[in-house]
């Protein structure tokens, strides 16, 4: 390398070309699978939703347990998607700064009385399979509590 | 200092300059990472709220570069990152040791092994969303970077990796790389491999295509 450039940098030919090319591919990811097809545990959305959150925060698991006033153990049984008490949501909930209401809602717990999320299917995006698509009503809603959780 | 590499704009349809990175740290991982959470978090949402198969979701979705960082720790890992626009928009992250090639031509003998690589999560196609990349030809970038490294080490290009499902076409019909097939002991994902002519012709452009 000289000065910072490859000898052998690619034309700008070949870029066009792989690039283009590349773009028809739906991915280039290779590495590893985290479960297999099949596998997925209750609650993987809100799990993987914590765990975003936290991920984009920059925190740790220790800090975000310690924040949350819970044992480590606890948060991984939530980031696993297995299921945890109530009490730990709610604490959750509180650093996620969210209503304990919502997150206990959004596991599939309980139901909202906020007319935000009034008549959204229970447990949405928590358990079981994806459902029907959402209408209108129902994607703003979920929206609210996305923005909450990564925002 | 990295290199300077170029990457294709897609919305202006231009080259435009960027740096891959070699010898990326365990600080740079949790960076890249804690960058693409908040997208990974809203493409989840996207494809909830389009009620979009869950097998349709991009398979690295999950992932988490931060998670990956301890493995920088040994020894003969190493980290690449292509950087533009003040972002990270791909990472790999590769293996010198203990791994040696299984096309029957060249069986034994000593190859790069891509043990990760991922582009940011908005340069991805997700046709069920109509989002298209903000940069394309980042994976491509990438790989000539592992068969440049392969040479460098004395293993003449030799590549081999385990593609995600949906990532097969990519390096089977872009790259031109042998499929040897899938891999029970790596969850049956598909594993493919640069012979050291494979490499050769993808280097010089002339990948299978």
């Amino acid at each position: 390398m000289i000065g910072g450039e490859s000898m052998d940098r690619a034309t700008p030919e070949w870029l066009r070309r792989f690039a283009d090319a590349e773009a028809e591919c739906p991915s280039v990811s290779a590495g590893a699978r985290q479960r297999a097809s099949g596998e997925q545990p209750r609650g993987v959305a809100l799990a993987g939703l914590i765990g975003l959150w936290r991920r984009s925060r920059g925190m740790s698991s220790a800090a975000f347990a310690a924040m949350a006033g819970i044992e480590v153990a606890e948060l991984e049984r939530l980031e696993r998607g297995d299921e945890v008490g109530g009490g730990v949501l709610a604490q959750v909930a509180g650093v996620l700064g969210v209503s304990a209401e919502k997150l206990i809602w959004l596991c599939g717990q309980g139901t909202s009385s906020e007319a935000a999320l009034g008549g959204v299917p229970e447990g949405l995006g928590a358990r079981g399979s994806i459902p029907e698509p959402l209408n209108p009503r129902q994607a703003a809603a979920l929206n609210e509590i996305i923005r909450n959780l990564a925002g | 200092m990295g290199e300077r590499v170029q990457v294709a704009e897609r919305a202006s349809g231009q080259l435009v300059e960027a740096t891959l990175h070699e010898g990326l740290t365990t600080r740079d991982l949790e960076v890249i990472e804690r960058s693409w959470a908040a997208h990974r978090a809203e493409l989840v949402a996207a494809l909830m709220g389009a009620g979009v198969e869950r097998r349709l979701w991009p398979e690295s979705l999950h992932w988490d570069w931060g998670r990956k960082a301890p493995l920088l720790e040994l020894l003969l890992v190493n980290a690449f990152g292509v950087a533009c626009r003040g972002g990270w928009q791909a990472v790999m992250m590769t293996k010198t040791a203990g791994y040696d090639a299984r096309v029957s031509s060249e069986a034994g003998k000593p190859l790069v092994y891509v043990d990760f690589v991922e582009t940011a999560p908005w340069n991805w196609t997700i046709s069920e969303l109509g989002r298209l990349p903000v940069f394309k030809g980042l994976g491509s970038v990438l790989i000539r970077r592992a068969v440049q490294q392969s040479r460098a080490e004395g293993f003449r290009g030799r590549v081999g990796l385990h593609a995600l499902p949906q990532a097969e076409r990519f390096y089977g019909q872009v790259c031109g790389m042998t499929r040897v097939g899938p891999d029970a002991a790596k969850q049956d994902l598909v594993y493919f491999e640069f012979t050291r002519q494979q490499a050769d012709a993808f280097i010089s452009g002339g990948g299978d295509r």
